[in-house]
């Protein structure tokens, strides 16, 4: 699985982008990948969802899986729970990413 | 009556005269739940006179803070378990101690120096739900309560560790009750600005300094030790705030020359806020002082009485001057000097407003 992961506004507007491929992930947080796009559905959801909250949190994503490829945009507010743990999960990857290269 | 508490300001489903029938005949909750609605949506309607009947029955009196403090618990869930009450005694828990205090000592800021009874000014319980998510690199208004998170502590440390931040997330929601501004574009920017120019000046009341001695950040040291940054964000040299090789640098610009055009972060709310801000602080520091008395009287009576939902830069400046003109006098030094702090970042004011740059 392939995600291009891009995260801004926020209080901080500290932007955050970096592609993520669960190829490269330990087994376990590759697993733990699967199960959140499981429960997240993210082929299923809208692709944009945007009220505009004061200092919400802007994602746009696009995942490639099992040979689909769809990007979502979604304010953090907006997205269902499933979702924002999911987001959690690649916001944190996508800085150990950068981590590793900085 | 709104499941998501993160479209409350916009969901008046029910219809106004049964709102009135709670907030009437309700218990305690639901009174409250239906003259927030009410005071919104009558206000952003301009329904004023809604108000006035009502307000006698969901005020709290003037000068009673009522502060809740919730904890998450690193989970999705909000409000999350209530852990401190107004008058409990202290936690053993920094994050509930400083949204206690930050958000009793915005509301102190807002009485003693506008008269202003909380963020409705109804007497509005101040709720703050801390320990939000797990790593949770944000803090914001949803529209009801404030919710901060911990911070990854790779890039962020918790975000009530500056009392800016706090005072920033309370004025968006008196920005919400008294001018409705869109967030999006260079409303948006204005809705942030006046977030930042109260953040800033609660801090400088609590410190008690004058313009000249404040340091006009925002969110000085919630970055993690590794990050070369002194805060988010500078209103006195906007654009300098952060320069790291992980995160970057601080993107804000400080003139109209250099506004940024983005569909990111709703078209660069927190961008180009760095363009008012550095008005406000030339202002200010223009004026000498403690901000708040003068340069934060002429911006909360903007905040009140003029701002629209869709009020842009160059209209901004205009209502500021005239509101500088309305308290202060015609040609008196602070209507001056709010035109010289306009002009610094390129807004000329006094003049058609048509003529100012940057108007849409």
């Amino acid at each position: 699985m392939r995600v291009k992961f891009e995260r801004s506004g926020g209080f901080a507007n500290v932007p955050l982008r970096a592609e993520i491929n669960s190829s490269e992930m330990k087994p376990d947080r590759a697993q733990e990948l699967k199960r959140l796009v499981e429960e997240a559905r993210p082929f299923d959801q809208p692709s944009t969802s945007k009220p505009n909250l004061p200092d919400d949190l802007h994602y746009q994503v696009t995942i490639e899986h099992d040979g689909q490829s769809k990007t979502i945009n979604v304010s953090d507010a907006a997205a269902p729970d499933e979702m924002k743990s999911l987001l959690d999960f690649l916001g944190e990857e996508a800085l150990n990413k950068l981590r590793n290269k900085a | 009556m709104c499941k998501d508490p993160s479209h409350s300001p916009l969901c008046f489903i029910i219809p106004s005269h049964i709102q009135e029938q709670i907030a009437r005949n309700g218990n305690e909750k639901q009174k409250e739940n239906a003259f927030r609605n009410l005071t919104v949506s009558s206000r952003l309607r301009g329904q004023r006179e809604v108000l006035t009947t009502f307000a006698v029955l969901a005020t709290t009196p003037t000068g009673t803070k009522r502060r809740t403090i919730y904890d998450a618990k690193n989970g999705l869930t909000l409000p999350g378990k209530l852990v401190r009450g107004e008058g409990d005694p202290k936690s053993s828990d920094t994050s509930v101690n400083e949204a206690y205090d930050g958000s009793g000592k915005t509301y102190d800021f807002y009485l003693n120096n506008f008269q202003r009874n909380s963020i409705d000014d109804r007497g509005m319980r101040l709720d703050s739900t801390v320990h939000y998510r797990k790593n949770f690199n944000n803090a914001f208004w949803n529209g009801q309560q404030m919710v901060y998170g911990d911070g990854d502590g790779q890039i962020f440390q918790r975000f009530t560790k500056s009392i800016d931040v706090i005072g920033h997330e309370l004025t968006h929601g008196v920005t919400q009750y008294e001018a409705g501004l869109v967030y999006q574009d260079q409303p948006g920017a204005l809705n942030e600005h006046f977030s930042d120019v109260f953040g800033s000046l609660l801090k400088q009341y609590v410190k008690q300094q004058t313009a000249k001695q404040a340091d006009w950040l925002i969110g000085e040291g919630i970055f993690a030790p590794a990050i070369h940054g002194v805060a988010l964000r500078s209103m006195k040299n906007p654009g300098t705030a952060y320069n790291d090789p992980l995160i970057g640098r601080d993107p804000q610009p400080a003139h109209m020359k250099n506004f940024v055009k983005t569909s990111s972060d709703s078209g660069g709310v927190h961008i180009n806020s760095g363009i008012p801000n550095k008005a406000f602080y030339e202002i200010a520091v223009a004026l000498g002082g403690k901000a708040w008395e003068r340069a934060g009287k002429i911006w909360y009576r903007t905040l009140m009485d003029k701002i629209q939902p869709l009020t842009n830069f160059a209209e901004c400046a205009g209502m500021t001057f005239e509101v500088a003109g309305t308290l202060f006098g015609q040609g008196s030094a602070e209507q001056k000097a709010v035109r010289a702090g306009w002009a610094v970042v390129g807004i000329p004011v006094g003049a058609p407003l048509a003529k100012a740059a940057g108007a849409k």
